[in-house]
């Protein structure tokens, strides 16, 4: 519109000093000096009113469309004052026409696109109004996930609360065995006073084998002795035989010297009678020492029997080799179960160990738990910020403007507990990965 | 006699888990959700010999926990079992007068381990 104005100022400043110039050779000057600022007063004032008319010809088409029909109606009572403002209105009025035309076209064009934009909105304002909607879906999703995976950990926790009670069991198992160990150190107390009480019977087993071989000796030698003894008397039975003999014949011989062998006759029967005597008394010594001998060989012989027999030796020995066959049987068992409580104790701490890092490991549902929470608490504050700038789009002068996206997102970065969290948030939002020192897992002041 | 441990955890598997694993090794465990129950129950008169308490917890937090509870319990050690992992909240954990930070998950040998570290004798 501009232009129209500096078109109605220009001629008329050039008008203007046209007539100053004109002015100047004019012999009556001072006379037409009034009228001629008073015509160029007029000239001005006109080429503002026209001009103005013109301008709000171009604000509106309607308005113009009308001043164009005044305009065409009382176009010939218009004062043509000075060529260059001798417009034809008509014909300028039609070219401004046509350039509204355009305008109008261009306006409908853009009419149309924002309309298009408008319907854009609306569709973007209808389905934003959803989002919050699938955000809190979204929520309850994970709040899903959340109470899933607790009540399995808590299922799985219950079960590994069992197997501690199992491992109680154990421990019972363990108390038994201990019980067991205690018995094989009173076993093995006792099999080491049986070995003494082994020592004392072989001891006693040596010494009553040799004492019974000490009287076999005697009593073979007793015997042996008898024997002689019988032979011994045998020979003086033979003597007094001989002697019997003797005094026969020296009572035959003092027979035969009558008178003078008469005293001679008296000692030969005397001794004929001592040598019947000696014989008789050696018969019958010789009769007791052969029963003597029949008995004490009888005596002998079953003392051999006996002694080669030797059943209470062979007892002892018996009882002997019992006992420490007992002694390596319980070693044995000893053997076996200490094996077992070692076997045991193993088993009993590798299922504490594995207890106690299954239950260490569950610790996982927690940290996933604040993970997620955080997920969640990132949506709602999602959902209320797109709630607040729908808001604010569609009535911006009441409404106050949200805040902007990067806030949010740094008051997400400032809810992170984990390494992971903040470094998976730099990864995406940051594009790169601020190395921190890190910062021991136990740590005790 | 076996020694009591008092654990403050929001999370009801945590609870259980170190409960489980506590015992498995002999002690005597009491627990609690929050802060605040936790320092109701010493109130009315239990003494742990230990506590282990998570940082991020409704009603009062770990922090403000130990904040509360030393002045009543002032040489009891305090671990803390979290998933913060920031320097600065050891810090301050630390001034407060925490014994201990244990970033979670730890497994279970190094929790019995650590403990029977801070109570000899177990």
């Amino acid at each position: 519109m501009k232009k129209y104005v500096w078109w109605g100022i220009v001629p008329a400043f050039l008008i203007s000093t046209l007539s100053a110039i004109i002015c100047q050779h004019f012999p009556f000057f001072e006379i037409k000096e009034r009228i001629f600022v008073t015509f160029l007063t007029f000239l001005l004032l006109y080429s503002y009113f026209a001009i103005k008319a013109v301008n709000s010809a171009t604000q509106n088409y309607e308005s113009l469309r009308k001043k164009y029909e005044t305009l065409k109606i009382e176009k010939r009572g218009m004062i043509p004052v000075f060529p260059l403002l001798k417009l034809d209105s008509l014909a300028y009025c039609q070219q401004q026409i046509k350039k509204m035309e355009k305008a109008k076209e261009g306006l409908q064009k853009e009419y149309e696109n924002l309309q298009k934009r408008i319907n854009t909105y609306e569709f973007l304002k209808s389905q934003t109004s959803e989002l919050p909607k699938i955000f809190k879906l979204f929520s309850e999703h994970l709040n899903l996930i959340i109470k899933i995976t607790e009540n399995d950990v808590l299922k799985i926790t219950k079960q590994v609360e069992e197997l501690y009670n199992n491992v109680k069991i154990l421990d019972l198992i363990k108390k038994s065995v201990y019980s067991g160990q205690k018995l094989i150190e009173v076993i093995s107390n006792q099999l080491e006073h049986n070995e003494k009480i082994i020592n004392v019977l072989e001891n006693l087993t040596y010494s009553q084998k040799t004492k019974l071989q000490d009287n076999f000796a005697r009593v073979a030698g007793l015997v042996e002795g008898i024997k002689e003894f019988i032979i011994f008397v045998d020979d003086i039975k033979e003597i007094a035989k001989q002697t019997n003999i003797l005094s026969i014949n020296a009572a035959i011989e003092a027979a035969h010297a009558k008178g003078y062998g008469k005293s001679f006759a008296v000692v030969a029967e005397e001794v004929r009678r001592l040598a019947i005597r000696t014989e008789e008394i050696s018969r019958q010594i010789i009769e007791q020492m052969e029963k003597l001998l029949e008995k004490a060989d009888e005596e002998f012989q079953e003392f051999q029997r006996q002694l080669l027999k030797s059943e209470d030796l062979e007892k002892l020995e018996q009882a002997e080799k019992m006992v420490k066959d007992i002694e390596a049987k319980f070693k044995e068992v000893g053997h076996i179960m200490i094996d077992l409580i070692n076997k045991i104790q193993d088993q009993q701490q590798l299922v504490v160990d594995i207890i106690t890092d299954l239950l260490g490991r569950i610790q996982f549902q927690d940290v996933v738990r604040q993970k997620l929470e955080r997920v969640i608490e990132g949506l709602e504050e999602l959902s209320g910020y797109l709630t607040s700038l729908m808001k604010w789009l569609e009535w911006p002068d009441t409404e106050e403007k949200p805040l902007e996206i990067q806030k949010i997102l740094e008051s997400f970065y400032q809810k992170y507990v984990t390494v992971s969290q903040r470094e998976v948030h730099e990864r995406v939002i940051n594009k790169n990965i601020v190395k921190r020192k890190e910062a021991p897992k136990i740590e005790l002041f | 006699m076996s020694k009591t441990i008092l654990i403050i955890d929001d999370s009801a598997t945590i609870i259980m888990s170190l409960k489980t694993v506590l015992e498995l090794h002999g002690f005597k465990v009491e627990s609690a959700s929050n802060g605040k129950e936790a320092l109701d129950k010493i109130k009315s008169g239990l003494k742990p010999d230990l506590i282990i308490t998570d940082l991020n917890m409704p009603v009062m937090d770990g922090m403000e926990f130990i904040k509360n509870v030393r002045p009543v319990l002032r040489f009891i050690p305090i671990l803390i079992l979290t998933t913060e992992s920031e320097v600065k909240k050891r810090e301050e954990a630390k001034k407060l007068g925490a014994t201990g930070w244990l970033v979670k998950p730890v497994s279970g040998v190094d929790l019995i381990n650590v403990v029977k570290k801070i109570l000899p004798g177990t």
